[in-house]
């Protein structure tokens, strides 16, 4: 894939993902035809701030975990007055990385 | 998530709900000023949908079956879980097989795919919801 359109779309996506993954996608960005830049352009991912938001007001109910895609532990969450509220709290800190997970794992789905 | 993962985060959860639960036994706080957990009550004053659930377990190692509908249907639900969730990871790790992780899998799937069956399970919350706050759990 041409250098400089990877280096624009790593730019633009910095956010969704850790900075130390950042190299590994590019890296595996330039092996790529550049057919796929659509394809990796169209992934739906998660904006950690907005799932931080989400957290902090609908983590009680188990919300940030049902977006995240993780429906069990979300409908535990629910169930359970969030946690007995510890897992609300302690979520609040989590997800951010968490999201960040869930990004990776969903851009390395149209990568390999 | 992987298989150990899950299972240590469910393992870890059906022991803090058994603590939980002993110990409002032993307290015999079901009536009584037992501190509220539930982040939402306390910022709003209006009960979340599951609020209750630990009263309706009291109430159903009590045995009254009736009362512990009346207070919260999800009491049972989550007694039932918590029976049955920690023995069949506890089969799962014995035998060295991964029944319970495929399940699960399978629910998270048909959940987060089937939209019918995802908004049957919202609805069913938010009645429960509405009912908690007619009856002022």
């Amino acid at each position: 894939m041409d250098p400089q359109k990877v280096d624009m779309y790593i730019m633009m996506s910095s956010k969704y993902f850790e900075g130390y993954q950042l190299t590994a996608i590019r890296e595996k960005l330039l092996k790529m035809d550049d057919s796929k830049l659509i394809q990796v352009q169209g992934v739906n991912l998660k904006d950690p701030t907005t799932m931080l938001i989400v957290s902090l007001v609908g983590g009680h109910f188990g919300i940030d975990r049902f977006m995240l895609g993780e429906v069990g532990l979300g409908i535990a969450k629910l169930l359970t007055c969030g946690g007995l509220g510890i897992w609300t709290i302690v979520d609040w800190f989590l997800i951010l990385g968490r999201t960040r997970e869930y990004n990776l794992h969903r851009i390395l789905q149209v990568l390999f | 998530m992987t298989k150990r993962k899950l299972y240590t985060i469910l393992a870890g959860l059906s022991l803090a709900g058994y603590v939980w639960l002993g110990w409002n036994f032993i307290e015999d706080s079901a009536h009584s000023a037992a501190p509220s957990v539930c982040l939402f009550k306390e910022v709003t004053g209006l009960p979340c949908p599951s609020c209750g659930t630990t009263r309706s377990m009291l109430l159903l190692v009590h045995g009254q079956l009736r009362e512990s509908f009346m207070m919260n249907p999800f009491g049972m639900m989550l007694a039932l879980a918590l029976v049955i969730i920690p023995l069949w990871m506890m089969a799962d790790v014995l035998r060295g097989s991964g029944s319970f992780y495929i399940r699960y899998t399978r629910m998270e799937y048909l959940l987060s795919h089937n939209k019918l069956l995802a908004v049957c399970a919202a609805a069913i919350v938010a009645l429960n919801w509405f009912w908690n706050i007619t009856k002022g759990v």
